[in-house]
């Protein structure tokens, strides 16, 4: 441990994490992702590692800009290239690499074993088509299956998204439908070739709070009732403390914490998992005043050196600006990419201002 | 708690016609605000709270007279503010000012930050060129921001930082109510809290009264020392924050706060949620009798008859339901 934590290059570690529980579902390993810009692309993924297997639910959690998203887009394959370009790193669908392989291989997994849920479910939708067909229609383009098998099945999964009056919502239009049915129709969608992982990137963020909820809820009981893998992208913590099992803390795009939701709310690894936990106002008390996490992300440079929090952190010291720490692993299960998370653990942290 | 009220806001409502017009038949009309009433007292920070179409924000649009309600008044210091003379409409803009939600669109982007903050001093006619000058920089510093950025324009600032700037032109005439309407929404967590403890300091060194408007609990409950749940125009539930979150009496209330989680992963998984019906229902035809009732749990054949009115306990928190628990008991 003590040497993979020095260990010069983050790659080292993201391979080390990979070794020790070998065989996942499906695995983003060291991913690193640009954007042309210019004066120089700008990196926006810099190796990114998470996994999910059968059966749980991932939440990948961080703010916007972090690269969250980006990493569901270059899995699914729907990347706009340029001007993004994939750098580096590997995804990995049952130890078989995605990216490497040809445009037809990837779409048989994409869609087919791995399904995704948008956040803007009024633009997931055809406008000018009714729902139910629209559910339909890859199973018919890709199972080959009749109009009127096609009908039955977008039907039966429109109830399984417990989407009330199934048969008469069939042929309505998207705009028939509030906000929370939509979602639900998306999700029916994504679930039509029953895909063994979902991946749902802020599936909730755009609905009233009171249908957020159910959504959630929604998919936390698809997931167990199909044993499918979860991937929960969002920003949200309460949705993550309520249904996540592990959690994989984004900054700057990498993923800065990662492992089980328990310990790492309990007790973070990371000082930035630590300072947003403090920054999250909650509604079963009221602070004092919030611990507000000072300054704002960093502009990522390819030629940047050192922890990206440094600016922001009540820890950093030389090391930090020398170089940019491994995603190590500082106790059983409790991975972090900071030079002292042994130090975060045991809560040795001074408070923010 | 305050004493006299700034701000008094009685049986307000705002309705819009939609839909069809003659001769294609009769226009339909959507009550965004039908029947408000409280009072915001000195230094104090009432939290508007309910999710889309409960007519929050039309609320803060009239509060700052940029509507006008349909009936009802609102009192500033006891003047009736759609009642005022042009001149008087103006010096009362410099008294209440509002924060809008993007900080994306509600700052010009051809104008020098400089020139967005120092604007109501000028159409205000504050001072000479220097003094506003002068004026700005305070603002800025004030607000968390380097005076020397004050010729960048919004697009070099980042989303907390527009906000800041949002926040530095509202204080420009020295109001003494801010409406905030979703100040908060389009930020992310780290930064939402550098912003609302921004709002916090600003309030106890100008004595300043917000009316807080959001969707988020825990942001409100955050900032807000008396709290009104907002449901399609009406407000279901108001009282001091710690009554409202703590004893909260209306089945809306309850829900909404079910809706959010602690950030523990064992009280958030001991916590089961209370799961409404559907999304809230249009306001351009709310329900008869409660318009909660259609997703209510505990709704009855009274409630479809006969809407429920706001009564207040001895401790000044309201409800208004058929089937609240009495003041004293926990909720069910």
């Amino acid at each position: 441990m003590r040497g993979r934590k020095g260990a010069a290059n983050s790659k080292t570690a993201a391979k080390g994490q990979g070794i020790v529980t070998a065989g996942h579902l499906l695995e983003v390993d060291d991913l690193r992702v640009e954007f042309g810009a210019e004066g120089g692309p700008v990196p926006v993924l810099r190796g990114v590692t998470w996994h999910v297997d059968q059966g749980e639910t991932l939440a990948v959690l961080g703010e916007s800009g972090s690269g969250k998203s980006v990493t569901a887009q270059v899995i699914m394959g729907i990347l706009e290239s340029p001007p993004a370009r994939v750098v580096g790193g590997s995804v990995r669908w049952d130890g078989a690499d995605l990216l490497g392989r040809p445009e037809s291989a990837r779409r048989a997994v994409r869609g087919e074993k791995i399904g995704m849920v948008f956040q803007d479910s009024l633009s997931a939708l055809n406008p000018v088509l009714r729902v139910g067909p629209q559910i339909g229609e890859t199973l018919r383009t890709r199972l080959g299956l009749s109009r009127r098998e096609a009908r039955d099945r977008a039907v039966e999964l429109m109830r399984q998204v417990r989407i009330p009056d199934a048969e008469r919502r069939y042929g309505q239009y998207p705009h028939h439908f509030s906000g929370g049915m939509r979602q639900r129709a998306v999700i029916a969608m994504a679930l039509a070739l029953s895909p063994d992982v979902l991946i749902a990137d802020e599936p909730t963020t755009a609905l009233d709070a009171t249908v957020q909820v159910q959504i959630l809820r929604l998919l936390q009981t698809l997931q167990q009732e199909s044993g499918m893998g979860l991937v929960l992208i969002t920003h949200d913590f309460g949705a993550v403390a309520s249904i996540a099992d592990r959690v994989a803390v984004m900054y700057a795009g990498r993923v800065v914490e990662t492992g089980a939701v328990r310990d790492i709310f309990r007790g973070p690894a990371h000082p930035y998992t630590r300072a947003l936990l403090e920054a999250v106002p909650r509604a079963d008390r009221r602070a004092g005043r919030l611990a507000a996490l000072p300054g704002q992300p960093p502009v990522l440079r390819r030629d940047s050196v050192g922890c990206p929090f440094r600016f922001r952190c009540p820890l950093a010291a030389a090391v930090c600006a020398e170089r940019e720490p491994a995603l190590g692993e500082h106790a059983a299960g409790r991975w972090s990419a900071c030079h002292f998370g042994k130090d975060v653990i045991a809560g040795a942290v001074p408070a923010h201002p | 708690m305050p004493s006299q009220p700034i701000l008094e806001v009685a049986d307000l409502t705002r309705h819009y016609s939609s839909g069809g017009r003659w001769p294609f038949g009769g226009a339909s009309w959507v009550r965004a605000v039908d029947g408000v009433s409280f009072t915001l007292g000195e230094r104090e920070t009432l939290g508007l709270v309910g999710e889309s179409g409960c007519g929050k924000s039309t609320l803060g649009r009239m509060l700052v007279a940029l509507d006008r309600p349909t009936s009802g008044t609102i009192r500033y210091r006891g003047e009736d503010v759609h009642r005022l003379s042009r001149v008087g409409l103006k010096a009362l803009r410099r008294k209440i000012q509002i924060v809008l939600q993007d900080p994306y669109t509600s700052l010009d982007p051809r104008m020098t930050v400089g020139d967005i903050v120092a604007e109501p001093l000028v159409v205000h006619g504050e001072g000479t060129p220097a003094e506003r000058r002068r004026r700005t920089r305070e603002l800025f510093e004030l607000i968390g921001l380097n005076p020397d950025h004050l010729n960048r324009y919004p697009h070099e600032f980042s989303g907390g930082q527009r906000q800041r700037v949002g926040i530095a032109r509202a204080l420009a005439l020295g109001p003494e109510v801010i409406v905030c309407d979703e100040p908060v929404s389009a930020l992310d967590v780290s930064i939402q809290a550098q912003v609302l403890n921004l709002l916090a300091d600003l309030q106890e060194r100008l004595g300043l009264s917000y009316v807080f408007i959001a969707h988020d609990l825990t942001v409100v409950r955050q900032i807000s020392h008396r709290v009104a749940v907002m449901y399609l125009g009406r407000v279901v539930e108001e009282g001091p924050e710690d009554a409202v979150y703590g004893r909260p009496r209306h089945p809306y209330t309850q829900a909404l706060l079910s809706a959010a989680p602690p950030t523990d992963p064992d009280l958030a998984r001991e916590q089961e949620p209370i799961l409404l019906d559907g999304d809230p229902p249009s306001p351009a035809a709310p329900p008869s009798g409660c318009r909660f009732r259609t997703r209510c749990w505990k709704a009855a054949e009274v409630c479809a008859v006969e809407e429920p009115a706001l009564v207040a306990d001895a401790g000044s928190h309201s409800v208004a339901c058929h089937f609240a628990p009495a003041a004293s008991l926990d909720p069910a």
